[in-house]
């Protein structure tokens, strides 16, 4: 494709290190590449891999961009649309609500970090806490039960098309196509990278900064809503307390991805290729009985190592073979780059 | 190896400015105090500094000359004078190129140095201030809000709860889940300070708790177990830093990693099962004991902060966390050793993490998987309540102990007042944004927002 921050390289090796995964556990038991096994795994990964699109934008935005609180505008997200539900909401509606609800979330982030100028990790921090907050508050701290729903709601997270599932063909691949084409085709797109590598040019260049970078947290509030309402959909139950280690996997999936935490590097197309290994692994573990906390420490130690990788061996022995790293030694910041 | 001008010598590097005056300058600077010994009646207006910038082919005005060449010296790192480019009739490039620098902070301030500080702003050395002007300048500043805000709060809890926070157990427990959260909350500074942060305490406390508690189950005694708790908190301090500062890797993801490698360590030393062999006399020794009418556990809350406050006004060293936080490559350019310095704060960090796990155990004589889990958020407020800025560099030690303070009274306030616990996470998240939001617009003495 060669636009900028799309990387061959990272994706080849993303599929390697795929295939090596699914290897390895296939040699513990052959049973986890079974057609349903597979059809679980991409279930379970299509909600992290929604949430970690907007990820990407808020990464690539620059300035120490980062979103913590996807997972919490998720949970809420899904409390207000079961609380519609059960109002006796018409379900289409109700999905528009979640969708809104993450919207307006997104909202309140992109303002406080760009009107009142709230360092990023703060403010999602703090709305973390307030959105997880509200949705305990909502549901007094109870699930949800949303499995007397009609047929037609719950196939947004069950439902199978093709025979592969519905989410996936329908909700997962189309936001994946827009996005691309947002990311690489359009002028919000192309500044998204300016305004992440180099604030100041971006903004001599005539390129309004702060929307760009607000817009980002709408796009990443919006997509965690939708997942939020996938997720719900297909568990039958909209919990407060849903998504928690979203944040976590969210970064760690950006990251692997071949964005650059600094901003200003990586694409959709390399978030998409990194949820694939993510999901193969988390599935593996859960496959083989490991639990939630323990997914999450690996999940810790993958974002860790790349990170590690990419800053110790990105720049100096690697620098030679682009083809692993798709940059060159000069892309990586001495240091984070001060406001 | 240093320096050779030793730059970082002089007490007054890196040192917050204590008035929100306006510079002539833009971009950042770094060791500019109103005060100077050398420099006893507080910095030139900016309108004199300007004129005889900008007009370099003629000589100063008598006077100009040597405030504007005492102002560039060796300590102030200039990046572009305003009024020469101004001089050069770059006008909209130099309004352009100000913003990154400015708009990050607070909006207004940009056009400050061509208003000039205004002539309350331009600050007299403090034995010139009367006690009013400096009772107000304090009410005024960070610390004051904060004092009040303490005293608001303390009225509401108290009417709200009907008197039950006077009683001597509320006020018992108060005092010591402040002193469990500040410990760390001085870490916390400093490695804010620095620029830094480390969201990973929750689950390092967890894990302090989780080995020092299997020691105290095989039997060791409590003077044994006790430097432990501290060596094996300081330990885990060292591996976040060295993931950062080694790795280059920025400290949120790093410190995000950690805080999920060290939750999945805990599950790992205790399994599924509950340390409850924890010696009752720990109990005794930090929340029983007392000196005078407070628990040992304040005490050394209240020595530990008082001492750090100190170091950070008045040694080399603390001086050299302000510069690190204000300019990181001034300072290494500097000389100043930023990677070690970085280092000690984080590992005194994980030291304290390991003094509040053993404060916690003595709290309550139980190790869980969940024990610690969302600890660092009330580290983190308590600091960035008390007016530590994120991006390194301003903040004190009062502020931070103001801040546990009103972290912790609105936690028990929440109990006391049988809001429901669900509130709390809303409220402490509500505070933290407003309480920054109001810095922003308001910015007090000593923030960079002020400049």
């Amino acid at each position: 494709m060669g636009a900028t921050g799309f990387q061959p390289g990272r994706i080849v090796l993303l599929v390697a290190l795929t295939a090596l995964a699914l290897i390895g556990f296939a040699s513990g038991d052959p049973g986890i590449l079974s057609g349903a096994n597979l059809y679980s795994m991409a279930v379970f990964a299509v909600e992290i891999g929604i949430i970690a699109f907007g990820q990407t934008l808020v990464i690539c935005g620059g300035d120490g961009g980062i979103d913590l609180s996807v997972g919490a505008i998720a949970a809420l997200a899904q409390v207000l649309m079961g609380l519609a539900l059960q109002a006796g909401i018409y379900w289409p509606v109700a999905i528009l609500i979640a969708v809104a609800t993450g919207t307006l979330m997104g909202v309140i982030n992109g303002i406080l970090v760009t009107r009142y100028r709230i360092e990023p990790i703060i403010t999602t921090l703090a709305t973390m806490f307030v959105f997880d907050g509200l949705g305990l508050v909502l549901t007094g701290g109870i699930n949800i039960d949303l499995t007397t729903m009609p047929q037609s709601f719950l196939g947004l997270g069950q439902g199978s098309v093709l025979g592969l599932p519905f989410q996936l063909l329908c909700v997962y691949l189309p936001a994946l196509l827009i996005l691309i084409a947002l990311q690489h085709r359009t002028h919000f797109g192309r500044s998204l990278y300016l305004v992440g590598t180099n604030t100041l040019s971006a903004r001599l260049t005539g390129i309004r900064v702060d929307r760009l970078r607000g817009w980002t947290y709408v796009i990443a509030g919006l997509l965690s809503g939708l997942a939020g309402a996938i997720g719900a959909a297909r568990l039958g139950t909209a919990s407060p307390t849903a998504d928690e280690e979203a944040n976590l996997i969210s970064i760690a999936i950006v990251v692997l991805g071949g964005s650059s935490i600094f901003g200003g590097d990586g694409s959709v197309v390399g978030t998409a290729v990194a949820t694939v290994l993510i999901g193969v692994v988390n599935y593996g573990l859960s496959y083989n009985d490991f639990n939630p906390i323990y997914q999450a420490g690996v999940m810790g130690i993958i974002l860790i190592a790349a990170v590690l990788i990419e800053n110790l061996a990105g720049g100096r022995r690697w620098a030679a073979l682009p083809f692993f790293t798709g940059r060159g030694p000069t892309a990586i910041p001495r240091k984070e780059s001060s406001g | 190896m240093r320096h050779p001008c030793r730059a970082s010598n002089c007490s007054d590097f890196g040192r917050e400015s204590d008035a929100g005056v306006s510079l002539p300058v833009v971009g950042r600077a770094i060791g500019y105090d109103d005060f100077h010994p050398l420099r006893p009646f507080g910095p030139p207006p900016p309108g004199g500094g300007r004129k005889a910038a900008a007009t370099p082919f003629f000589p100063p005005l008598p006077g100009e000359g040597a405030s504007r060449s005492e102002a560039g010296g060796v300590h102030q790192q200039t990046i572009c004078d305003s009024a020469t480019l101004e001089g050069w009739g770059y006008d909209g490039i130099q309004a352009s190129a100000n913003r990154p620098t400015q708009s990050s902070q607070a909006k207004g301030s940009r056009m400050s140095f061509q208003a000039g500080a205004r002539p309350d702003q331009i600050a007299r050395p403090a034995a010139a201030r009367g006690w009013l002007e400096r009772a107000v300048r304090f009410a005024k500043g960070r610390e004051g809000v904060l004092l009040i805000t303490l005293f608001l709060l303390v009225i509401v809890i108290s009417i709200g709860s009907h008197g039950a926070f006077w009683a001597p157990v509320n006020l018992n427990n108060l005092m010591v889940s402040a002193a469990v959260t500040a410990i760390p909350a001085i870490g916390m500074t400093l490695v804010i300070l620095t620029g830094g942060i480390d969201v990973s305490i929750g689950s390092m406390l967890g894990l302090v708790a989780a080995i020092g508690g299997k020691f105290f189950e095989a039997g060791w005694s409590i003077p044994v177990v006790a430097p432990l708790f501290c060596l094996i908190g300081a330990a885990f301090g060292l591996v976040n830093a060295a993931i950062i500062i080694g790795g280059r890797v920025p400290p949120v993801v790093a410190t995000l990693g950690t805080l999920s490698i060290f939750r999945m360590s805990v599950f790992l030393v205790l399994g599924a099962n509950w340390i409850t062999m924890i010696p009752p006399e720990l109990t005794v020794i930090f929340i029983s004991d007392r000196v005078w009418f407070l628990p040992v556990a304040s005490v050394m809350a209240l020595v530990l902060m008082a001492g750090f406050a100190f170091f950070l006004r008045s040694f080399r060293l603390g001086r050299h966390i302000y510069a690190i936080g204000n300019n990181e490559e001034a300072a290494r350019l500097a000389g100043i050793p930023v990677g070690r310095i970085k280092l000690y704060a984080y590992t005194l960090l994980g030291m304290f993490t390991g003094i509040a796990a053993l404060l916690t155990l003595g709290q309550s004589p139980l190790v869980q998987t969940s024990t610690g889990t969302g600890f660092e958020l009330g580290v983190i407020a308590a600091v960035v309540l008390g007016g530590t800025e994120l991006s390194g560099g301003r903040g004190t030690i009062l502020g931070t102990l103001l801040g546990t303070l009103i972290v912790e009274l609105v936690n028990d306030g929440v109990v006391l007042m049988h809001i429901q616990p669900f509130w709390g996470g809303v409220l402490l998240g509500g505070i933290i944004l407003l309480s920054i939001g109001i810095n922003q617009r308001w910015p007090g003495r000593g923030s960079k927002a002020a400049e």
